[in-house]
């Protein structure tokens, strides 16, 4: 490639040098409309350029434009929308013209976010998502990992191997992921956990906040994800795709394939199929390979659907197995060996021999959804949904050492072994006019817990019952939505707190509620959004006793926690400028008795003194803002930039707490040819990534005080075990392009071999974060 | 044809799965059983007995609910000034007093992965000295620690603790760690506690 090319062009076009001749008696005027090809409505805010005079327009709500005072003579006009494919028409203008511009609308391009819009209109109008077109830039990578492309959202790592999302800061129990619409129990068991998912098997990913989060759960508290499997109905004729994805880093990779359509054209049976496998070993960070890193999975889900004129009935299988290693050495017996591992007093025990072995310490993660839905319209304003979900979680965790000289039984048993299932129904009435839309429903849930092996958490069922109301109202530039939930969560607790037959009841309930306005302004739009959610404290909140292994603390429940309610505020702005587009979002989330843990005293134990921390409650405050910049600098010539910034604190007392994202900028340019013959829409793109330091981390622990004067040691209100590692700047680049049904796309990760430590890895004190990656995907649809 | 009878026949296969795919899992409507049953140390008994004697002294750090909840019984160790002490180690595990499991047997079958180390502390040192057995040694010849000796030197003036260590998967070649110096074992612990050390006059 020829760099020097592309600075010079940034350069000229930073400098407002371009190719158009002003000339005189230029008075003609281009107007028309720019359409959806498939519906033939207006596409507002579609951009239409006439390449020659770098001149254009923005298409109004709907879909008309003007370009005034040109000059006769040959122009290229090119026409854009979001989530469409860019449309080339060559004009000749030598009077008054009036045109019409179809556009279609195209997953395959590679958009760099798609924000999603009016079109639908069952989404929250502050629902951000990415499509498989973006996905699949990123295939093969965890959940958590394809999510990233999404405004505000940042990853919480154990290890490589488990990476769990986070939404402006929140994460775990405040932020539910849901899978095909249902939400993912395992999610409760605690914050080590990442979701299980198929990454393969989501169509969009995105992230809902407000309004409609209240149609799934009341206890939205940080958002909602939600994976989106392609619809079953999407295909008449048979599709598919096939999908590879191969890593250097970890030598592993990714194979995965789906198929979907109807069974003929005299019965309406849809089906979809699709099943992904993955497998990597070792990974290695610049220097060495990380012992007993690697993982597996093996995954597959199928949905059948039969529709009919008035109603359509589907059901929905998906099945989720993994194995993962966990880092040999993140494995400790006492705040000693921690320390030493902190200082640099122990020689690191890694190596150069890269393994593929899975050994304990490990995780075996299954999930199991089976989703039944029917959907009649009663007519041609109501419709009538009714879901029925059951799922199976399943986690075994195979700690490092099975006491001393285990027999064989003690070694094929895990450590700890949680089973869930969940049964969930739901019926819903929706209503819906061009100008108006409602949904009322109702939801009734069925939990048990079961836990074995080390003695962490009790037994427990529980069942909840919802119900909500949302509307929407259409009021031309302004739009508004609302709506309410109330929700009855109770709890029978057995094992070890109580008895069978004596169980220890819980029971919370309460309102959650929030409203959003979108206002269209001038090439652009307004959004704001104000909710409130409710969350009852989690079991391990209230009933976690024991010692955490890998970080030396004691953890300990509050049977007596009180819900926490959150109040959160949110801004959101979107706007074209030129070539420029802007989404930047600004927002508050206030939590009332935000649960959280709390270092509270030194305890004895016969492995040493441990930090026992106590699940409590105070206020916090996490606030901040994302922004995401992209345009063309000129052809072809493209960049997009993003910043996410976060705070978060304890307002009771000032202080800070641990594990929240340090702010983060990013900038990709991105530099795409015109086909060259079957070579179509080749690129290439170079990326890099700054994460700051953590300035507001909690204080350091005073290990020398406590190794010196044990129980009676003072602690600091707030602590991590090791400082916030330092900020960070990654590399990366990619290259890809398509030929006919097949696109090709090659990268490298972490370009300069940077030995770094993530302060988002909750490992961050025993390992460096990995070096580089070369990465191949290769993807073919038929 | 075939093709579509292919599919035909795929979708009633995977309509049938569907029905039958739910994996059943066997104790769905059964509160589970508490099976905690994982290995857990919960006392380290020092025994003490004075060369020439048979008399026997026994210190114990216990802590029978393990980690958390009430805080560990711990004794202190008295002994009597310029004498000599055989010390072997006790651990087991008591949490369910109905099944007292002894580890110190398991520690024997894994010695080459194991080591007691004694530090003294607060100037302990000056009261005590404490030395491998040269019997109780592992198949390569490196100590365990099970039995010790200890020789009192000379009264303790107060504050004087003696912690004792087990690790494990620990390097035993590594420097000093041979003679007790935990400097450079590494590894995992087991055990760390302490006891206040009173040598009498």
């Amino acid at each position: 490639m020829k760099p020097f090319i592309w600075i010079v062009s940034i350069l000229m076009s930073l400098l407002g040098v371009d190719h158009l001749n002003a000339q005189s008696s230029c008075t003609l005027e281009l107007s028309g409309r720019v359409v959806d090809a498939e519906t033939g409505e207006g596409l507002s805010f579609a951009s239409v350029f006439l390449t020659e005079t770098s001149r254009g327009a923005y298409a109004d709500s709907s879909g008309a434009f003007t370009i005034s005072d040109l000059c006769q003579g040959d122009y290229t006009l090119k026409v854009t929308h979001i989530g469409c494919a860019p449309e080339k028409r060559s004009l000749q203008l030598s009077r008054d013209t009036s045109i019409v511009l179809a556009l279609s609308h195209d997953e395959s391009i590679l958009s760099e976010f798609v924000v999603e819009g009016q079109e639908e209109v069952e989404l929250s109008m502050t629902k951000i998502g990415i499509r498989k077109a973006q996905l699949e830039t990123t295939s093969g990578l965890q959940l958590a990992e394809q999510a990233l492309a999404i405004p505000g959202m940042r990853m919480q790592e154990t290890g490589n191997t488990i990476a769990k999302p986070v939404f402006r800061g929140l994460q775990g129990n405040r932020l539910l992921i849901l899978n095909a619409g249902i939400r993912q129990e395992g999610q409760y068991w605690g914050s080590e956990h990442a979701p299980e998912i198929d990454p393969f098997l989501a169509q969009k990913v995105s992230i809902i906040e407000g309004v409609d989060a209240l149609r799934y759960a009341p206890d939205a508290v940080g958002g909602l994800l939600l994976v989106e499997p392609a619809d079953v109905f999407g295909s008449d004729s048979l599709s598919g795709s096939l999908s590879a994805m191969g890593a250097t880093n970890g030598r592993g990779g990714a194979l995965a394939g789906d198929i979907m359509g109807r069974l003929s054209e005299n019965i309406p049976l849809y089906f979809r199929g699709q099943i992904s496998a993955r497998k990597f070993g070792d990974v290695k960070t610049p220097d060495v390979f990380l012992v007993n890193t690697g993982a597996e999975e093996l995954n597959y889900s199928y949905a059948l659907g039969w529709k009919e004129d008035r109603w359509k009935a589907e059901v929905f299988y998906s099945n989720f197995n993994q194995r993962i290693g966990i880092y040999r050495y993140s494995h400790l017996g006492n705040l000693t060996d921690l320390y030493e591992v902190i200082t640099g007093l122990r020689t690191n025990p890694d190596t150069s021999d890269f393994s593929y072995d899975i050994n304990r310490p490990y995780q075996e993660i299954g999930h199991e959804l089976f989703k039944a839905s029917a959907e009649y319209d009663l007519d041609d304003e109501n419709s009538i949904e009714v879901v029925y979900s059951r799922q199976f979680n399943s986690r075994k965790e195979f700690d490092a050492h099975v006491g001393i000289n285990p027999s064989a039984e003690e070694l094929a048993r895990p450590q700890l072994d949680y089973a869930l299932t969940t049964h969930l129904g739901e019926l819903i009435w929706r209503q819906k006019t061009s100008t108006f839309s409602r949904s009322i429903g109702a939801a009734g849930l069925f939990r048990e817990n079961n836990f074995s092996g080390r003695n962490f958490m009790p037994d427990y069922r529980n069942r909840s019952i919802g119900v909500f109301a949302l509307e929407e109202r259409d009021r031309g530039i302004w739009r508004l939505k609302y709506g309410i939930r109330y929700e009855r969560y109770e709890a029978d607790i057995f094992n070890p707190v109580a008895s069978e037959d004596d169980p220890l009841n819980l029971s919370f309930d309460g309102f959650s509620a929030a409203i959003a306005s979108k206002r269209q302004i001038e090439a652009g739009d307004f959004t704001l959004s104000a909710a409130t959610f409710w969350r009852a404290p989690a079991v391990n909140e209230l009933f976690a006793s024991g010692l955490h292994h890998g970080v030396g603390a004691i953890e300990q429940g509050d049977s007596d926690l009180n819900q926490e309610r959150s109040y959160s505020l949110s801004a959101t702005w979107r706007r074209v400028f030129g070539r420029t587009r802007i989404l930047a979002t600004a927002y508050a989330n206030f939590i009332d008795n935000y649960i959280f843990l709390n270092p509270r005293d030194i305890e004895l134990t016969i492995r040493g003194a441990f930090p026992r921390f106590d699940y409590e409650q105070t206020d916090a405050l996490y606030w901040g803002a994302d922004l995401q910049v992209d345009g063309q600098f000129n052809e072809g010539f493209s960049y997009l930039a993003t910043a996410s910034l976060v705070w978060a604190q304890n307002t009771e007392n000032g202080d800070f707490f641990i594990n929240i994202p340090a702010h983060q900028f990013s900038l990709e340019l991105k530099k795409t040819w015109d086909d060259i013959e079957s070579i179509e829409q080749p690129f290439i793109a170079l990326s890099g990534n700054y994460t700051m330091a953590q300035y507001r981390a909690p204080d350091v622990f005073p290990f020398e005080t406590v190794f010196g004067s044990g129980t009676d040691a003072q602690l600091p209100r707030s602590f991590d075990f090791a400082a916030a590692p330092e900020g960070y700047f990654l590399l990366g680049a990619r290259a890809g392009m398509r030929l006919g049904n097949t696109s090709i796309q090659v990268g490298v990760e972490n370009l300069l071999n940077t030995t770094y430590r993530n302060y988002m890895n909750r490992f961050r004190y025993y390992m460096d974060e990995p070096g580089i990656n070369l990465t191949l995907r290769i993807k073919h649809n038929f | 044809m075939t093709i579509s009878k292919f599919f035909k026949f795929s979708v009633f296969a995977m309509m049938a799965l569907s029905f039958v795919a739910c994996e059943d899992d066997d104790d769905d409507d059964d509160v589970p059983n508490d099976e905690n049953e994982e290995e857990l140390i919960t006392d380290l008994s020092l025994i003490f007995v004075e060369v020439g004697t048979t008399d026997s002294l026994i210190y114990t750090f216990s802590d029978r609910d393990g980690e958390g909840g009430d805080p560990p019984l711990i004794d202190d160790i008295v002994i009597s000034d310029s004498t000599e002490y055989v010390v072997s180690i006790q651990v087991l595990d008591a949490s369910n007093p109905n099944d007292v499991e002894n580890i110190t047997e398991e520690i024997e079958e894994e010695d080459e992965e194991h080591q007691f180390f004694f530090i003294a502390v607060n100037g302990a040192d000056n009261s005590l000295t404490v030395a491998y057995d040269p019997a109780d040694v592992d198949d390569n010849g490196n100590p365990i620690g099970l039995t010790t000796l200890w020789s009192s030197l000379a009264p303790t003036v107060g504050g004087e603790k003696m912690r004792v260590v087990l690790r494990h998967e620990l390097d035993k070649q590594a420097t000093g760690v041979s003679d007790g110096d935990i400097t450079n074992a590494g590894g995992e612990t087991d055990i760390d506690v302490e006891f206040d050390l009173i040598v009498t006059d």
